[in-house]
């Protein structure tokens, strides 16, 4: 098929995906007026879901159950405060000055027309307490036409990917060819093979990390006014899953200050590196401590995906708790100091760090690898100083031989191999997204399933209106007991049995569909790769909520990071106010769909080399596609059915 | 001219030490000294902390406290402040969790903006009158708000 046509069939479906749901906005509807009583409670409405159609009426009148609560509905100029059983509604007029001014009328009841189609949050506006900003709940104006172009789009995006499987060429989805960074920029190389390099980068976070400690135990605790909450789980993990895992990889493990206390005890050094000529067990390098190597049986990454999962388990504590934020930084600082006295090299970060863990299968389809340049010129090195230690640089900490890295799960881009290779042989490449494809084992595919259900869970949990699915998550705080424990059999179970087994019965039925190219393990661990770019995508749009909601916090704790009251850079009192939060919706649909086509092209190119049989390859596709297909369909229905 | 290895190691080991505990110092001195809600000299100085749960607490809850019993068994004894006549009495108002307010009715103290959680407000007065008062929480704040009250005693000199 020509090029002409591909493009001619992909616009025309399109076009067709468009035209069907938007028709469906025409069906005409009856205007009608609906009494709705929202009684708030901690931390949730009820109704936590208020569907109407486009037109009508809705005169809502506000109670609280316990102490003050807001509303503040995204899309709609509406704002309500009910205390003590009276309700507020703000208003705003000018001045003669054309100064806007602020007020608040008492009334019984608010009636609003629901003129915009869409599904709009709304938010409590008084800290509340814990959980408070969790508390939300919906309103639904249908017809929902954003969110049914969403789903028809989602599987056009499908159709699109297997039709170019079908008429695939030999460049399909290739991507440009990769860069060395360093050739390009000799300044940023003679940066990164300064000694000084690592240690200066992760200065600047140890200052921030120790204040976040300091101020997790000393500052208030208030989550929403504690730099430790705000800054560690809305700004670093935002900026964590949307820009430093696509672009970077493993990148945070360069300027991570948790292990660099160990690493310098271990090393007796901070920038400079101790060579001895003779090498001891491999190494030119004595370490302090023990030295032991990891144990082999444990080479693996299941530490790491249980420790995640109990760390999830309490996620919603953890990150509304300064103190439980001080408590997993300490444990890390611990554990990070008695395993560099026990083991060599950086087995907390490969086997134990819960964070490590995805960033390392993540890190596979990043854009960014350090790589050797020419593979023969390492096989031809006999001292091999990346791996064993070089006067320029310590051995590979992470206990990696770059020679023949082709993969970049557990390479912590520390610049070391960098500096220790006397060939010069090692750069750092800007490649394709989606690069690395393929999985080593079922403890990596473990993980990239439990990301993605996590994803799902967090976004019930934390995006959604349910009240008792809050409570039960924040146990500490509402005692029920039972409801935590069936709240942790659903994530666990979901994610250790019911995902993983429904993926692989659709890998099996991939690889009978495509005639049995290679037994099932083989192509089970080729196909979860769709996956990965899926459980990136997904995790942006679950975390960029919090920014465009909450970035008013993150300019107040910059003025004030315990929570004491300052006000250093005058920011401190920064109201409360979304940045377009009616258009949050969308913007999740529209980062989801891109997850759903990288997907699918990356995972097809992994298979591509499997599969011979052109035909057969697409056979392989359809039912991962599927697969992947529902799974954005499941987080598309939360954020904007 | 090129720093020796020794050196910079020695330069950059002060540097991190200086960090660990100029921080903390840094922190303590800043709101000791140099935030300018400072308040007048000679004056007698209380902090209260409203919590939802336990009431008024005197002093400052910080996010360790969550974690000690000690804190939450004070919560069943109400907090008294003790002053001579004459004394000026300033009082740092803080919130441990939601909105709070606060009310001193014998000295026509009514607080009309909240504490919010993580700021800070002031009430100041002159004691100018021997005996026991009350003061209390008016803003509805949940859990035992109707019991967040706290004594203040004025004795003779
Ligand atoms: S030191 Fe350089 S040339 Fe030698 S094996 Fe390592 S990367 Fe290759
Ligand atoms: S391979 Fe090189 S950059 Fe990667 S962890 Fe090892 S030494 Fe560091
Ligand atoms: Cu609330």
């Amino acid at each position: 098929m020509s090029r002409k046509k591909t493009w001619l069939v992909i616009l025309l479906t399109f076009e067709l995906a468009v035209l069907v749901p938007l028709s469906l906005a025409f069906l005409p509807i009856t205007p009608r007026t609906h009494k709705i009583l929202l009684e708030a409670r901690k931390y949730g409405y009820s109704p936590a879901r208020i569907v109407v159609n486009k037109g009508d009426t809705i005169a809502l009148s506000m109670a609280s159950a316990d102490v003050p609560h807001g509303f503040f509905l995204d899309g709609y100029p509406l704002e309500l405060i009910n205390k003590q059983g009276v309700t507020f509604r703000k208003y705003t007029w000018q001045d003669h000055e054309g100064k806007p001014i602020v007020g608040w009328d008492r009334v019984s009841s608010t009636k609003f027309v629901a003129g915009r189609p869409g599904k709009f949050t709304y938010r409590c506006t008084q800290t509340c307490g814990n959980l408070h900003p969790f508390m939300t709940g919906e309103l639904i104006v249908r017809p929902n036409t954003s969110y049914h172009l969403l789903v028809s789009l989602s599987i056009w995006v499908v159709f699109c990917v297997l039709f170019l499987i079908r008429f695939d060429s030999p460049t399909r989805f290739s991507g440009f060819k990769r860069i060395n960074i360093l050739d390009r920029l000799p300044g940023l190389k003679r940066l990164v093979k300064h000694r000084n390099f690592q240690f200066l980068i992760i200065l600047p976070n140890v200052i921030v990390f120790y204040l976040f400690i300091l101020s997790s135990l000393w500052g208030s605790p208030v989550g929403n006014r504690n730099v430790a909450i705000i800054f560690v789980w809305i700004l670093w993990w935002f900026v964590l899953k949307a820009i430093i895992v696509p672009l970077g990889g493993r990148i945070w493990c360069m300027v991570c200050p948790l292990p660099a206390p160990a690493e310098w005890l271990s090393r007796k050094r901070l920038t400079t590196v101790k060579y001895f000529q003779k090498p001891f067990k491999r190494l030119h390098h004595r370490f302090t401590g023990l030295q032991k190597d990891w144990p082999k049986k444990m080479d693996n990454m299941w530490l790491q995906n249980v420790l995640f999962l109990v760390l999830i388990s309490f996620g919603m504590i953890l990150i509304t708790r300064p103190i439980a934020t001080a408590i997993i930084f300490l444990i890390i600082l611990g554990l990070t100091l008695v395993l560099a006295l026990i083991f060599r090299q950086r087995v907390f970060c490969l086997y134990l760090c819960p964070v490590g863990g995805f960033l390392g299968t993540y890190s596979m389809a990043s854009m960014t690898a350090v790589r050797v340049i020419d593979p023969d010129i390492c096989k031809k090195h006999r001292e091999k100083s990346c791996f064993a230690g070089g006067p320029g640089g310590w051995a590979c900490p992470w206990n990696q031989y770059i020679g023949k890295m082709s993969r970049n799960n557990y390479c912590g881009l520390c610049t070391e191999c960098i500096k220790s290779c006397p060939k010069d042989n090692v750069g750092v490449f800007f490649r394709p997204f989606g690069s690395d494809r393929t999985l080593r084992g079922y403890d990596e595919m473990f993980n990239v399933i439990i990301m993605l259900v996590v994803a799902i869970a967090f976004s019930i949990t934390m995006l959604g209106p349910w009240g008792f699915i809050k409570d039960a998550a924040n146990v500490t705080e509402s005692g029920q007991i039972i409801p935590f424990l069936i709240y942790l059999a659903s994530i666990w179970t979901l994610a250790l049995l019911i995902f993983p087994g429904l993926f692989a019965l659709t890998a099996k039925g991939a690889n009978r569909l495509a005639g049995r190219p290679a037994d099932d393990r083989t192509v089970t661990l080729k196909l979860v790769y769709t996956l990965i770019p899926v459980g990136i995508f997904a995790w942006i749009a679950f975390s960029l909520p919090a920014v465009m909601i909450n970035y008013n916090y993150i300019l107040s704790v910059i003025s004030d990071p315990l929570g004491l009251g300052w006000n250093l850079f005058g920011t401190a009192d920064y109201p409360f106010n979304p940045l377009y939060p009616e258009w949050i919706p969308l913007i999740q649909g529209g980062i989801l769909l891109a997850g759903l086509y990288f997907g699918l092209s990356r995972g097809y190119l992994g298979l591509k080399k499997l599969v011979k049989n052109p035909s057969m390859r697409i056979r392989a596709m359809i039912l991962p596609s599927l697969f992947a297909l529902v799974v954005v369909n499941i987080l598309l229905k939360l954020y904007m059915g | 001219m090129e720093i020796s290895e020794k050196k910079s190691e020695f330069i950059f080991l002060i540097l991190l030490i200086s960090i660990i505990v100029g921080l903390p110092l840094g922190i303590l001195a800043y709101d000791r000294y140099l935030w300018p809600h400072k308040t007048t000299l000679g004056a007698r100085e209380f902090t209260l902390t409203g919590s939802a749960q336990s009431g008024w607490l005197l002093g400052e809850v910080q996010a360790h406290d969550i974690l000690s019993f000690e804190k939450r068994q004070r919560s069943f004894q109400k907090p008294l402040i003790e002053v001579s006549k004459g004394d000026l009495v300033v009082i740092k108002l803080r919130s441990s969790d939601v909105a709070h307010g606060f009310s001193l009715k014998a000295f026509g103290i009514y607080l009309t903006d909240q504490i919010k959680p993580g700021k800070t407000a002031f009430v100041s007065f002159k004691a100018d009158k021997v005996g026991t008062f009350v003061f209390a929480c008016n803003v509805f704040c949940g859990g035992i708000h109707q019991n967040m009250k706290g004594t203040l005693v004025v004795k003779d000199r």
